[in-house]
Order: structure tokens, then sequence, then C-alpha cells
């Protein structure tokens, strides 16, 4: 029966943890009931072939655990591109990177309106959808990967081997809970959201657009920033090289929380050197016709930046505090076991 | 013109699984377990995957139409499912729809 067990330790590596117990209980009893049935018919104990063609109709782990979610959210446009399994981590890294475009499309938008500057709704509606086509498109093309790649040929899987049955390590919640690996998802959904982030990042460097919208041709990003660009991107290449390994070594937890102080500490150093710089965003034609207006909303967008790098600096502080207290006590543990 | 067969089977699926609730809770008028459940609709005719069956019964369940407790048969705890008030008032009203849809059908070949 370890075939059987396995199976249904995978179908459970997919399912929420509140109703995982209840569900695998019960999937569990119906299998078994038909092994037993089959082995009265032919009075012998079935092959482990025999088990296997049991399981295969059963269905794939992924494709069955995703028909037992409740909430059967997915993405379909014809056919489905992303699953009820993968979905919420989906929404998860859709939702924190159009969080970050559209802080940053506001903070123009309300500078340039307070300071009594023309704002028509078509510019908002254009700024606004235009970060929501780019990272609907590149999140969901990534996902969608990620999805096509999981349900590969469902028909195709074999239960007898042991790199087919892996995929638990995914949603291993209570071993994730207890610090003893770090979930698969969690790290292909880092990697992913850091991947956009990156492109972003580049593509807004040279087209100020990206982050200003029609208002690019009154702002410019000031110097200050394109000196921070180089380490910018090695915290985030940090993050994703760090849910690369985690992906292949779910089970190196010391690593994400040494590349969690090591992100958070040059984090706090880029943010120090920033709120040192005092200008953030400057005219794009300073030696043009500008009006006062102008200067206005540039001025209150660079206050407004001021406390959002103090309010970003104090989170930083108190993750970086977090993170080396979680790597202390887990090298504490580790000696303590050790002895 | 030759007959796409993956349309065919997409086509037959797509008609199976608008009757497979209605055959779900007709056969639900007497408590079963799943695996049971399964058995007596493919005796009937009626096959269904058991990783298609399985949720769909806790999906019913949460909708109200079925209630289901554990019990011990044969010294193993089984769940076991039947219909609830809701779902024999919604048995009784797709059936009279399957009956009107049916019958439409038989007129319409008919010509």
């Amino acid at each position: 029966m370890e075939l059987i067990d396995r199976y249904l330790k995978t179908v459970g590596g997919y399912l929420p943890t509140a109703q995982r117990d209840d569900i695998i209980k019960e999937l569990s009893e119906n299998i078994r009931s038909e092994i037993e049935d089959k082995e009265a018919e032919l009075g012998r104990p079935l092959t482990e072939a025999e088990q296997e063609a049991i399981l295969k109709k059963t269905g794939h782990p992924l494709l069955v655990a995703g028909r037992y979610r409740q909430d059967q959210r997915s993405l379909a446009l014809g056919r489905q591109w992303i699953g009820p399994v993968i979905f919420p981590f989906y929404i998860k890294v859709l939702t924190f990177n159009l969080g970050i475009s559209f802080t940053v499309v506001t903070m123009v938008f309300v500078a340039l309106f307070v300071s009594g500057q023309a704002v028509t709704f078509s510019d908002v509606a254009f700024a606004y959808s235009l970060q929501l086509i780019i990272q609907f498109a590149i999140v969901s093309g990534i996902f969608a990967l990620v999805e096509k790649n999981l349900t590969k040929y469902p028909d195709k899987w074999d239960p007898r081997k042991p790199n087919q049955l892996k995929y638990p390590e995914f949603f291993e919640a209570s071993a994730a809970k207890n610090g003893q690996r770090v979930p698969k998802l969690e790290s292909i959904s880092q990697f992913i959201a850091s991947a956009v982030f990156l492109v972003w990042l580049k593509a807004a460097q040279k087209s100020p657009f990206l982050i200003f919208g029609p208002a690019a041709a009154i702002f410019r990003l000031a110097p200050v920033w394109h000196q921070v660009f180089l380490p910018s991107m090695l915290i985030i290449l940090l993050g994703m090289v760090q849910a690369a390994v985690n992906l292949l070594r779910p089970d190196w937890v010391r690593l994400r929380s040494a590349a969690r102080v090591g992100g958070g500490a040059i984090t706090l150093m880029v943010v120090y050197f920033l709120v040192k710089a005092r200008e953030w965003v400057v005219l794009a034609n300073p030696g043009g016709s500008v009006g006062h207006d102008y200067r206005h909303a540039m001025e209150i967008v660079n206050q407004t930046i001021l406390y959002s790098l103090l309010s970003a600096g104090v989170i930083v502080i108190v993750l970086l505090l977090r993170d080396v207290w979680r790597l202390v006590r887990a090298e504490h543990g580790r000696v303590e076991s050790r002895a | 013109m030759t007959l796409d067969g993956n349309l065919f089977e997409n086509l037959r699926l797509e008609l199976r699984r608008g009757s497979l609730v209605l055959a779900v809770l007709t056969q639900l008028r007497g408590e079963q377990y799943g695996y049971t459940l399964r058995k007596s609709l493919a005796e009937h005719g009626m096959e269904i995957d058991e990783g298609t069956l399985y949720p769909l019964l806790r999906r019913l369940e949460t909708q109200g139409l079925l209630v289901s407790e554990w019990r011990e048969e044969e010294k193993r705890n089984k769940r076991f499912y039947k219909l609830s008030n809701d779902g024999k008032l919604m048995l009784k009203q797709l059936l009279a729809e399957w009956k009107s849809i049916d019958a439409s059908l038989n007129g319409i070949l008919k010509g």
C-alpha cells in the first residue's frame, strides 16, 4: 500500500490545510474499498501494476486536488490557463506587482492634481490601464507556463516514479510552518514577482513614461535613482537566486533567512542613500518655460517620496531585525539539536 | 468532410456533464458512500472518474443538496451521503426539466 499512501500524500499536499485530513480520509477509504473489491473478485492481492492502474484512473494528483478546492477560482480565456491550485499564488504576485506600480502612478497624479494641474480622466485611465495590461500579460504568461508544466500530459504520469510524486513539497504547509523547508510555490512566486519587477525596473529606467504616464513630459527621475539602480538590481537578483536555489533545495531554509538579512541590509543602505538625496523627481525641462505650478507639483511629489522613504526605512529595519532574530534563533536551535 | 474526433469527445463530455448531477442526485435518494455510488452509476452505464465524482459529492454537500455522515461499516469508517430536503426538492425540479427537454428533443427528432 506504499504506492497508495504516497499518492494520497501527494494529493494532500495540494489541498488547503483546513480540508486536507477530511478529504484524504475519504479518498483513502474509497480507493481502498475499490482495491478490496477487486481483490475479492480476483481472489488474490492486487499487484503493484494493478494498484497503479487504479491510481491512474483516479487522476493526476494535481488535477484531483484542484477539483476538490472549494473556491474553484481560475483564469480561463477560451481554455483554462491558470488552474485552481496555483491561482491563489498567481493573485498574490499580480496584486503585489500592481500595488507597487499603481502606488507610483497614484502618487504622480495626486501631486499634479493638488498643484492645480489639469488631470483628465483619459490620462488617468490610460496610465492605470497601461500598468494593468503590462503586469497582467507578464504575470499571467509566466504562471500559465508554470501551470502547463505542472499539468503537462495529465494521463502520462507514472505513480511509481518518485520524481513525479514530489509535489507535496510545493505545499508542505506543516513542514514550512515548522521552518523545515521552503514551500516550492513560494519560491516560484518570489522568482516570478522578482523577474517581472526587474523587467519593469529596467524598462522604467529607459522610459519614464512607464512611471509617470503622460506626466513624463513634465517630470524625470532625479540622478540619485540611477545611482541606486545597480544596488536595487542586486537586491532583486539576490532574491531570485535564493528563490531558484530553494526551488531545487527546499530544505536550505537558512539560505532564505541569510538572503533576507543580506537583502534587507542592502535595502536599508539604499533607502539611507536615497533619503540623503532630498530630491527624487526633477523637471524634465528645467530651462524651459515651465510654470510655477509644475514646480509646486514637483515639490509635492518629492515631499510624498520623502515620507514614503522614511516609512519604508522603518519597515525595512523592523523586517531586518525580525530576520536577524529568526536566523540567530535557527542557528541556536541547530547547535542545541547537535549537542 | 471528416468528423473531428476531439470535437465529438468535447461535445460528448459536455452533454454528459449536464446529466451527471442529475444521475448522482437520483442515485442518492438512498444512502451510499463514494465508491459504491460510483459502482452503481457505472452499472447503469454512467461511468464517472473517481477524480470527478468524489469532489462533486463535496460540492453538492456544500450547496446544501446532500448531507453526509461518517459511519463504521465492515470495520471501516466511511462517509455516507444522501439527499437533503433541499436536494429532494431540487431533484424533483431537475427531473421535471429533464423530462421536458427529453419530450422537446423527441418532438424535434420526429420532425
